[in-house]
């Protein structure tokens, strides 16, 4: 297992080096030309534009503008101010650096993510066991439909439906307050919770699919029959011979789907009006703001990295097949 | 064996296929009540499409400022936004958008992944794990964020909506191709074309396509929801179906600044979503129940 | 001889959207205490099936539909399934074809064999590691203690099959029921293991249900055997009468397929013309009939009795005698 660890540790490095610089093309790929957005802002229109693109350091060849954006070139004070020293950039539209920005975004897109995952595992793998062990019963057909239904039904619209009809019918809003987790925990969850259910609502039908039909896989296998022939009750044969099986097989698949799931915080941060790095984003690219969504994106890629290889350990982890190689 | 005979067997077997399809029909409608269910959907949708000019009342942009946000009314079935455009209209046109935008996209990705998956597959070496690699990425990453990346650099339209869709989505569906490629290459009868002097081209047509036919139906089938919703998706945040075209996405995020005064604006568009990402999905379900077992047939490399 | 197991007219279909397999249509016929049985066919032929059976494992579309299963007057098909678990695995058990898919690739080696000694025997954890450790050595597995730690994968497939026997007779069964055990293990593998079951067999005192396609195997070790064919049992008796004297032309072209040692080098092997019959749609008279070559007119009419034909010999065959 160490072998494999230490495999999937060193492939990090080279694949967020070659994002990085895939990310550096985008932010410059945006056409916008930010000289033209700064100088029409009001008491701008005098600056020289050579000046300005000295200042901003545009004038040097974009290699080593990608080169100082990474920390590894000397900015124009003469300093190492790049995402290698934790210095994402700086927003020209809003004055302010990229990771003040950020401050308490991320932490919003984090804590949404998180409760949108955990309710749809929780809710998703139960409900596919059961599914797969009542094939064909109307607990099946149920619990399938159910998962169509949440696949098929786009979460922003039922999100705004939740929105509107119990502010019409009850006057009710949901709390829309920003509340940090340390401040007071209970009504920070209580803000999260409904954006974190709608959120994971897509996700969750998949992974109940996903669950199902490798269950479904797994019981057909020798092994179970196996099993069965020891006398075994059907509960222990499927928590300790199914499962298991079936959450290697599944484990990956869920891995595969966590971006989708990091994605859709974009669309309920906006309806929510969550102010977290999906909001930041929309906003950036809305304003061609390029170094603040180049931060951003870098950002959601170094999330979706770790994931991956959260997912991957796990996975090596629970297979025996890889965690005790061959001896 | 006489001449006669083998004609009267190829005879034979094209009457077989013909019936044995007949038959699958039917037994379509038999067996599959959600999957027929999804089928009329799918169907209503595309006369919708086709006849949009035809079926709606009003024109898609037309605006009457006079009679804004009302709810359902005689003149107006499904009640006017805040422009004072029927909404039953802009549903209307909206399907036209769903299904030029759902279809096309998914054509394009389907063709991207089949071209992609088959070189990669059948030939392997330094491209195939190049174009394994970026699927990784792509994979990897929030398409969402991509899909707007690429919007914001290509610029509002529906042509860059359906190439940026179908890119993205062809790309990373080319790994499914390129299994079921690599599946059908290892089966010996491929050596043996090979082995007879077949050319690439040749093998690729004639011995690989067939077989890989049911993948593709399968994974065509699995992109246009998809489609459709990312779209809806894009369209609701703004990057997606501009001016003057409407979009049920788009309805839906323009209804949301009146959603108190008129909550019918979020309703209709909604709803109309998902009835036909439910229908195609449950087609697509069907059709791929039918088709996968059937087609599992291939015995593995003995010999 | 006491009779341990006795199948009455069992009737096994499985059932499709077009047609309904018979794939075990009126089998009857027992296992005595201490004996090893085999039953030999070919593929495809309802052997397993019936060993399934016995244990009520057939999964659908499946369907036990009639018959009897006598073990020591209880009649295993009236049965609730909570007194067939009590059965499982502790006075009948079985061990399987393939040992690599048959054990479970995420549980240890000694996860698999306690479960059944816990569950029948009542044992603690630390009772029934001791049990595992004797069990493993009983069945030749060097330095248990060690693999008891293991994984499946982590085994060749003798050492595989060696565990499986192990968990099948973890809880001293009466009856074991081995299912083409050594198929798909190598040659040499298949000796020891067959060998060991022998062993086992005479120590315990467990009788043993072998199923096998394999003459060879049948020869060495099976006290007393049944040949089946298409759902049905063609011919029975002890094993060196049969091979003396086959009294069922299945039988005959069987045995004229096996290559022999002791036969000149040129002679050429013989296999049998034709196919088995088609479970859904079996033919009138005799099922062996379009493959016989002694069949006549009267064969394709009417169905023979299973009758005796020499001491505890028994054939259904209208032609035994010209045999």
């Amino acid at each position: 297992m160490v072998k494999y660890i230490v495999k999937r540790l060193l492939l990090f490095i080279p694949t967020l080096f070659v994002m990085t610089i895939v990310i550096f093309i985008f932010m410059h790929a945006i056409p916008g030309d930010i000289i033209d957005a700064l100088q029409a802002e009001p008491g701008n229109e005098e600056i020289d534009r050579a000046a300005l693109e000295k200042f901003m350091g545009l004038d040097v060849p974009l290699i080593v503008q990608y080169g100082r954006w990474i920390g590894i070139i000397r900015n124009i004070d003469g300093e190492y101010k790049g995402i290698l020293n934790g210095y994402l950039g700086y927003s020209w539209i809003k004055k302010v650096s990229v990771n003040r920005l950020f401050r308490t975004s991320w932490a919003m897109t984090l804590e949404l993510s998180i409760i949108g995952f955990v309710v749809s595992i929780f809710l998703a793998i139960p409900i596919g066991i059961y599914s797969a062990t009542k094939q064909g019963k109307i607990g099946d057909i149920l619990s399938r439909s159910f998962a169509i239904f949440c696949i098929s039904v786009p979460s922003f619209w039922l999100a705004t439906m939740i929105i509107v009809y119990p502010a019409i019918w009850w006057g009710y809003t949901p709390p829309l307050m920003v509340v940090r987790f340390r401040d007071a925990p209970i009504d920070n969850l209580k803000m999260f919770i409904i954006p974190g259910i709608l959120l994971g609502m897509q996700f969750c039908g998949m992974i109940m699919r996903i669950t199902r039909t490798k269950m479904l896989d797994v019981l057909r296998q020798d092994y179970i029959r196996t099993a069965r022939s020891k006398g075994l009750s059907q509960k222990i044969i499927l928590v300790r011979h199914a499962l298991k099986n079936a959450l290697i097989l599944v484990i990956t698949l869920i891995g595969q789907n966590i971006p989708f799931l990091i994605g859709g915080t974009i669309i309920i941060e906006e309806i929510f009006s969550i102010p977290g790095m999906g909001r930041l984003l929309i906003n950036a690219f809305r304003s061609r703001d390029n170094e603040l969504t180049g931060g951003i994106i870098l950002f959601y890629t170094i999330i979706v990295l770790i994931v991956n290889l959260i997912v991957d350990l796990s996975y090596s982890y629970i297979n025996p097949k890889i965690r005790y190689e061959s001896k | 064996m006489s001449l006669n005979k083998i004609i009267k067997r190829r005879f034979d077997k094209e009457m077989a296929k013909k019936s044995a399809c007949k038959i699958m029909i039917k037994k379509f409608f038999k067996n599959e009540k959600i999957g027929s269910f999804g089928l009329i959907i799918t169907i209503i949708l595309l006369i919708i499409s086709i006849f949009a000019n035809v079926i709606a009342p009003y024109g898609m942009n037309e605006a009457d400022i006079d009679n804004k946000l009302q709810s359902s009314s005689s003149t107006h079935l499904f009640g006017t936004d805040n422009l004072g455009r029927d909404i039953l209209s802009r549903i209307i046109y909206g399907a036209q958008v769903t299904v030029v935008v759902g279809f096309s996209a998914s054509l394009l990705s389907t063709v991207i992944s089949v071209i992609l998956g088959l070189f990669s597959g059948y030939f392997g070496g330094k491209f195939d794990l190049i174009i394994q690699r970026v699927v990784d990425l792509m994979m990897a990453f929030p398409s969402i964020i991509l899909l707007i990346a690429l919007m914001s650099i290509l610029g509002t339209g529906v042509v860059q909506l359906i190439i940026v869709l179908g890119l993205r989505s062809g790309i990373v569906g080319s790994r499914l191709i390129r299994s079921a490629v690599i599946d059908v290459k290892e089966n010996v009868f491929v050596d043996a074309a090979n082995a007879i002097g077949c050319s690439n081209k040749r093998i690729l047509l004639r011995h690989i396509l067939p077989h890989i036919i049911s993948t593709i139906i399968i994974l065509f089938t699995t992109r246009v929801p998809n489609m459709v919703m990312v779209e809806a998706s894009l369209s609701f945040l703004g990057f997606g179906i501009p001016a003057p075209f409407p979009s049920w996405g788009g309805m839906l995020s323009s209804g949301r600044e009146f959603m108190i005064k008129a909550p019918f604006l979020l309703i209709w568009p909604g709803l109309a979503l998902s009835i036909v990402v439910f229908g195609i999905n449950m087609l697509g379900d069907s059709i791929r129940d039918l088709i996968d077992p059937r087609m599992k047939g291939i015995k593995k490399r003995k010999g | 001889m006491q009779k341990l197991l006795e199948i009455n007219d069992l009737k096994t279909y499985f059932y499709t959207e077009k047609n309904i397999y018979k794939a075990v249509d009126g089998l009857s016929f027992h296992v005595n205490k201490n004996e090893f049985l085999g039953i030999v066919g070919e593929s495809g032929c309802g052997k397993s099936v019936t060993a399934m059976s016995i244990l009520r494992l057939v999964a659908p579309p499946g369907e036990i539909v009639g018959g009897e299963v006598l073990f020591k007057e209880e009649d295993l098909l009236q049965v609730s399934e909570e007194r067939m678990r009590q059965i499982r695995g502790n006075q009948i058990s079985m061990i399987f074809q393939e040992p690599m898919t048959s054990l479970n690739p995420v549980l240890t080696v000694k996860r698999q064999i306690s479960e059944a000694i816990e569950l029948h025997r009542g044992l603690n954890k630390k009772e029934s590691k001791q049990e595992c450790i004797k069990l493993l050595r009983k069945v030749g597995i060097p330095d248990p203690e060690q693999r008891l730690k293991y994984y499946p994968f982590q085994l060749s497939g003798g050492m595989q099959q060696r565990v499986m026997i192990a968990i099948a007779l973890s809880c001293t069964p009466e009856l074991l029921i081995a299912d083409e055990p050594t198929t798909a293990l190598d040659v040499t593998i298949q000796a020891q293991i067959l060998d060991l079951l022998a062993e086992l067999k005479s120590e315990l005192g467990t009788s043993i249900l072998m199923i096998t396609h394999n003459f060879g195997i049948v020869a060495r070790y099976v006290d007393r055997l049944y040949v089946m064919y298409a759902g049905e049992i063609v011919e029975s008796g002890l094993t060196k009468e049969i091979f003396k004297n086959p009294k069922h032309p299945y039988t005959v072209a069987l045995l004229k397929a096996v290559p022999r040692l002791d036969k000149e080098k040129e002679m050429n092997v013989d296999g049998i013309k034709g196919n088995p019959p088609n479970l859904a749609q079996l033919p009138k008279g005799c099922l062996f009939a379009p493959r016989c070559t002694f069949a006549n007119e009267y064969c394709f009419q009417n169905k023979p009795d299973f009758l005796e034909v020499g001491i505890d010999h028994y054939s259904a065959c209208f032609k035994s005698q010209d045999l």
